[in-house]
């Protein structure tokens, strides 16, 4: 027998612990654990039509709100912009923050500054919107766009 | 002998007769994955030191949480440097058992690194393919500095636990998806929750994803079934036998070559990990005797030293990236995406060949242990002289 029944339930543990942790919860996840991504959502076809969210940031170029290419403003996490976005970019939430977390404010502003300038914007401020497209199929046309969420984050 | 121990001793002995293949070969896929990981996926973590202190954000259990924020530049960049180096000595074959194991401890290590962002990318399978390659034996041939032969080197145990690992891994997946993609309801998709998400919200409009939204809801809802299908059923596959997990491998790659091709996703990190299991053994003795000249030894040490200067100079001046030293996903998703569908065709290819020569094999084995017909007598009506 390739592996005897104790190094069998070792192995098993150490496949099945992580698995049961991610299913029970996901923030439980360990890393690095053997688990492949599920993906397991669905969307709902109404009418030949789809929705879709997605988070759209802006900020100001001579007076107006315009759209900011967010791969670029958060390079090279870009990927990760979302879930960085509902934490609000890890800005303190408490309304008395320590003394350390307003520091690390400061540099996140300023580094988000030295991006949107960049990218030719004003650096007073960003938006962050939650934008809830309807898509028509099978065309792919976006029949409409809904802000659901708006955000603005002061970085002077 | 109890039942659990027949009932283990069945197991084990069928993932080993679908698994094992000689460990000659395995040499090929050790150079295959030292190339992989200097040419498309190339450590590259020091960025993660330039992130703002509010994005630290690891998950709850990750070595990560020892630390108050993000490590700093030069700790990742002395590491990207000390991966690419490791990276090399896989390649080349030095202390290849070693360096496996080092790279691995200090590859999690950066992963863990790059996942503070809120986010877990699922890269497990990779490190699964150290981990159990480490233990094979790969370091012997056409190496530079070979392991010492060790009881450590167990081949048919790595593959068997490497097999395990992608059979559990692709169950617990294609389970989570059956128990919503599986339906005979047209009006909703779980493909096509992907395709949209990436369409529409992370802009993959590349190769035939512009094509997708022509595909009819059945087809759709097809697509749902097979991804399902294949999911699980790389765990019936494993046990059923080579032939069934050779063909099961095929579908792998012509999976991803179609999610590359459709949703944009190449996920290429799980490409090795399927030719873990082609016997490469054939290609090997004819580079063997290419590798017992001096000069070809000498070229291959010279080739796999140059692509790690190549980083750190590129690195240097700024223009280095992971993907064909100065590619990366963000900037050149197109190129990237093109490469990785040729990888994914070749993997494909490369597990065809390897199906058609095992059952080649097979037919000359049952050829030669078939009985042979009597011998005619020379007068014989039906001979002619």
């Amino acid at each position: 027998m390739l592996f005897t029944r104790g190094q069998t339930l070792l192995i098993a543990l150490a496949l099945l612990i992580p698995e049961s942790l991610h299913r029970w919860h996901k923030t439980l996840e360990p890393y690095p654990a053997v688990i492949l991504p599920a993906g397991a959502g669905r969307i709902q076809i109404h009418r030949h039509r789809v929705r879709a969210n997605r988070p759209v940031v802006l900020a100001r170029r001579e007076g107006s709100w315009q759209e900011v290419n967010a791969v670029k403003l958060m390079y090279p996490v870009g990927d990760y912009f979302t879930l960085i976005a509902k934490r609000n970019f890890g800005f303190p939430r408490s309304k008395d923050p320590s003394p350390e977390e307003l520091a690390d404010a400061a540099i996140t502003r300023n580094w988000m500054q030295t991006r949107l300038a960049g990218q030719g914007f004003e650096t007073k401020q960003i938006r962050v919107v939650n934008e809830e497209l309807t898509i028509e199929l099978p065309t792919g046309k976006v029949v409409s766009t809904r802000p659901t969420k708006k955000k603005t984050y002061d970085l002077d | 002998m109890t039942w659990i121990d027949r009932g283990l001793s069945w197991f084990w002995g069928r993932v080993a007769n679908t698994t094992t293949i000689p460990v000659e070969g395995l040499a090929i896929l050790r150079i295959a994955l030292g190339l992989y990981f200097l040419l498309m996926s190339a450590p590259y973590t020091h960025w993660v030191g330039l992130s703002p202190p509010t994005f630290f954000d690891p998950p709850r259990l990750s070595v990560m949480n020892l630390f108050s924020g993000f490590p700093s530049t030069g700790l990742m960049r002395a590491s990207d440097t000390l991966s690419l180096v490791l990276s090399a000595c896989v390649l080349l074959g030095i202390r290849a058992r070693a360096a496996t194991l080092l790279f691995l401890v200090v590859g999690v290590l950066q992963s863990n690194a790059t996942m503070c962002y809120g986010k877990i990318s699922h890269d497990g399978m990779q490190w699964a393919l150290l981990g159990c390659m480490a233990f094979s034996g790969w370091g012997r041939d056409l190496a530079l500095v070979p392991d010492k032969p060790s009881k450590l080197d167990q081949p048919a145990r790595a593959l068997a636990l490497l097999g395990v690992c992608l059979a559990f891994a692709m169950a617990a997946a294609g389970l989570t998806k059956a128990g919503r993609w599986l339906d005979l309801d047209l009006k909703s998709g779980g493909f096509l929750a992907w395709f949209v998400r990436g369409y529409f919200v992370d802009n993959r409009h590349e190769l035939l994803a512009p094509y997708v939204l022509s595909i009819p809801p059945i087809g759709l809802k097809l697509m749902d079934y097979t991804a399902v299908a294949f999911e699980t059923g790389c765990a019936v596959a494993l046990l059923v036998g080579p032939r069934t997990w050779r063909v099961w491998l095929m579908a792998a790659c012509a999976f991803h070559l179609v999610n590359t091709l459709t949703l944009n996703i190449p996920f290429l990190q799980n490409v090795l990990v399927y030719l873990a299991f082609v016997d490469f053994s054939a290609v090997q003795s004819r580079l063997a005797k290419w590798w017992s000249k001096p000069i070809a030894r000498g070229a291959f040490a010279a080739i796999g030293a140059a692509m790690v200067i190549a980083h750190l100079v590129l690195r240097r001046v700024g223009v280095g990236r992971w993907f064909f030293f100065v590619f990366d996903e963000n900037d050149d998703t197109p190129f990237v995406l093109r490469v990785s569908l040729v990888v994914w065709a070749s993997a494909f290819a490369i597990v065809w060949f390897d199906l058609r020569r095992r059952q080649r094999e097979r037919r000359q084995q049952h050829a030669a242990v078939a009985p042979q017909p009597e011998p005619q007598p020379a007068d014989h009506p039906l001979i002619t002289p």
